[in-house]
């Protein structure tokens, strides 16, 4: 007999202060990998599925799948800290049902350096874009 | 009469990628004489082209009949980005030939070209992922099959010079590589416009530094724990921190430490007295190693000293008792202190075996003072063992008789 816990998922205001967390998170954590990892160039080849087709917040975001992301790169990032409380924020937000998806992150370094790097540049633009005041019909850009 | 046939036959070369070595394998036949030859082969590389030779050196070896021999040879350019020609040629250096001095004729070129094996892109930036010391030179190359010319190449992003080496290889070349960070060193060169640059990591590994002030003790006779100052960790992504290992020459006994800087060892039962260690760290680059010789009872630090009591306390004297752990049937020397206000006004020395006792005299009364004791090996001062000892307040004086 198992029972799965389910864990509520916070209300609309609490989401809303969780996303604003990641903002702040994201850029964080960019600026520390670049600053410990100079000349690294981004990458065109990967590109993080951070947005759902869903326009509302905070469904619009695919935190499911930034989760796992996340969880395949903590390995290959030294600031562990704020990695964590990264992976803990977007846990509040994914929601129970939701299946997990299979992150590969390539096996060669220099490769997956710029992986890890690509995918923190576009967890915060991604951000930024979701944080961006609400739009009149509340598109995205 | 006729120059000896050492002509060197069946040259076979590998190649070793991740050292860059080309691994030379040969024999020489026909030797009339049944014994062990002293010889000198000389060896000539060339790279590209077999008129184009980058290095020649002798070796000087003993052969005999049919012996398979080996050499080796570490290229500064990764072998993948040209094509290298090997041969060889060798003459008797034995004293019991003197009159054979005659070069052999030399081998035939064997070629050695890996670009083929590479695989079907188009661009390759080599050596991958090599891990060097700091402070060493290294040689990068690229081959480039699509006719793009204008290649750059980025240390840390910032631009390196590449110069030609033939038509569709290029080199660049660094020297005295720092160490940067665990995760190495990142490498790229930009291939073309908007497509993915094309990188690789150099691991540069802090140069395993001499190991200092190596010593070892034991504080019962039992356990030796050995100390040294390790220098900095040599740890990188692809290497783990430099292992050490102890090693006693006398029992022939070896232990890998689990710690940086300290090591225990378990004195052995036979009252081995001389002990010879050797300890030595050891990374994928370098070994260093250090050697101590000692004799065991030369190294004893007691223990703390325990129970310590102040008894009989009046207005000038007190006594001071105290304990040892027994170290075997050992004697101790034991030094004890008074202070007052932060100044030693007595030291003394005392001879004792597991119990001790001194007598504090001549102090002021009422008085705050603090008594401490510390003791040695008494067969053979090595160190203290740490203090121990307690404050305390002489008594007033006791009133003179009325007058």
């Amino acid at each position: 007999f198992s029972h799965t816990l389910r864990i509520p998922r916070p209300d609309a205001k609490d989401q809303q202060k969780i996303i604003k967390e990641l903002q702040q998170l994201s850029k964080e954590l960019l600026e520390l990998y670049q600053k410990s990892e100079k000349g690294l160039p981004e990458s065109t080849k990967y590109t993080l599925p951070c947005l759902t087709s869903d326009p509302h917040p905070p469904n619009n975001i695919n935190s499911s799948a930034i989760l796992a992301y996340f969880q395949e790169i903590r390995r290959h990032i030294d600031n562990k800290g704020v990695t964590d409380e990264i992976i803990g924020q977007l846990k509040k937000l994914k929601s129970q049902d939701t299946w997990k998806i299979k992150v590969s992150v390539p096996t060669e370094s220099f490769e997956c350096k710029c992986f890890v790097l690509t995918i923190l540049q576009q967890f915060s633009k991604c951000m930024d874009q979701v944080n961006e005041p609400q739009r009149p019909k509340g598109q995205l850009r | 009469s006729e120059p000896l046939p050492l002509t060197p036959e069946s040259l076979k070369v590998s190649i070793n990628s991740t050292c860059q070595c080309l691994n030379l394998q040969w024999s020489v036949h026909n030797l009339p004489y049944h014994q062990e030859l002293q010889i000198i082969v000389q060896i000539q590389i060339s790279r590209i082209k077999t008129s184009n030779v980058v290095w020649v050196g002798n070796y000087s070896t003993t052969v005999k009949r049919n012996q398979v021999l080996h050499w080796s040879w570490e290229s500064e350019l990764p072998l993948e980005c040209a094509t290298h020609f090997v041969r060889i040629r060798s003459v008797m250096d034995d004293a019991k030939f003197p009159e054979l001095k005659s070069w052999s004729k030399w081998s035939s070129w064997e070629e050695v070209d890996v670009q083929d094996s590479l695989g079907h892109d188009t661009f390759f930036l080599f050596p991958k992922d090599k891990l060097v010391e700091e402070g060493s030179n290294v040689t990068f190359c690229y081959i480039s099959r699509s006719n793009q010319n204008n290649i750059s190449c980025y240390l840390e992003g910032i631009q390196v010079h590449v110069e030609q080496l033939a038509p569709n290889v290029s080199t660049f070349h660094l020297s005295r590589v720092p160490f940067v960070r665990p995760k190495g060193t990142n490498i790229f060169c930009d291939v073309t416009q908007g497509e993915d640059p094309k990188g690789t990591i150099l691991y540069v590994s802090k140069v395993l530094e001499e190991l200092k002030d190596f010593s070892c003790e034991t504080r019962d006779l039992k356990t030796l724990n050995c100390t040294w100052d390790p220098g900095s960790d040599t740890a990188l992504e692809i290497q783990p921190s430099q292992s050490y290992t102890l090693f006693e020459s006398f029992s022939q006994k070896k232990k890998v430490c689990k710690h940086r800087n300290w090591c225990t060892w378990q004195v052995s039962q036979d009252s081995q007295e001389m002990y010879h260690f050797t300890l030595m760290a050891e990374n994928y680059l370098r070994k260093r190693t250090v050697h101590l010789v000692f004799k065991l009872t030369h190294r004893v630090r007691p223990m703390t000293p325990l129970n310590f009591f102040l008894e009989n306390i009046n207005s000038t004297n007190a006594t001071m008792t105290w304990k040892v752990h027994p170290i075997g049937n050992s004697t101790f020397l034991c030094q004890v202190e008074l202070h007052h206000d932060g100044q030693i006004i007595q030291q003394n020395k005392v001879f004792m075996e597991m119990n001790g006792k001194y007598l504090l005299s001549e102090m002021e009364p009422d008085t705050h003072y603090l008594a401490r004791v510390r003791c040695a090996y008494g067969n053979h001062f090595w160190k203290w063992s740490e203090w121990i000892g307690r404050k305390f307040t002489t008594l007033e004086a006791a009133p003179l008789a009325a007058l």
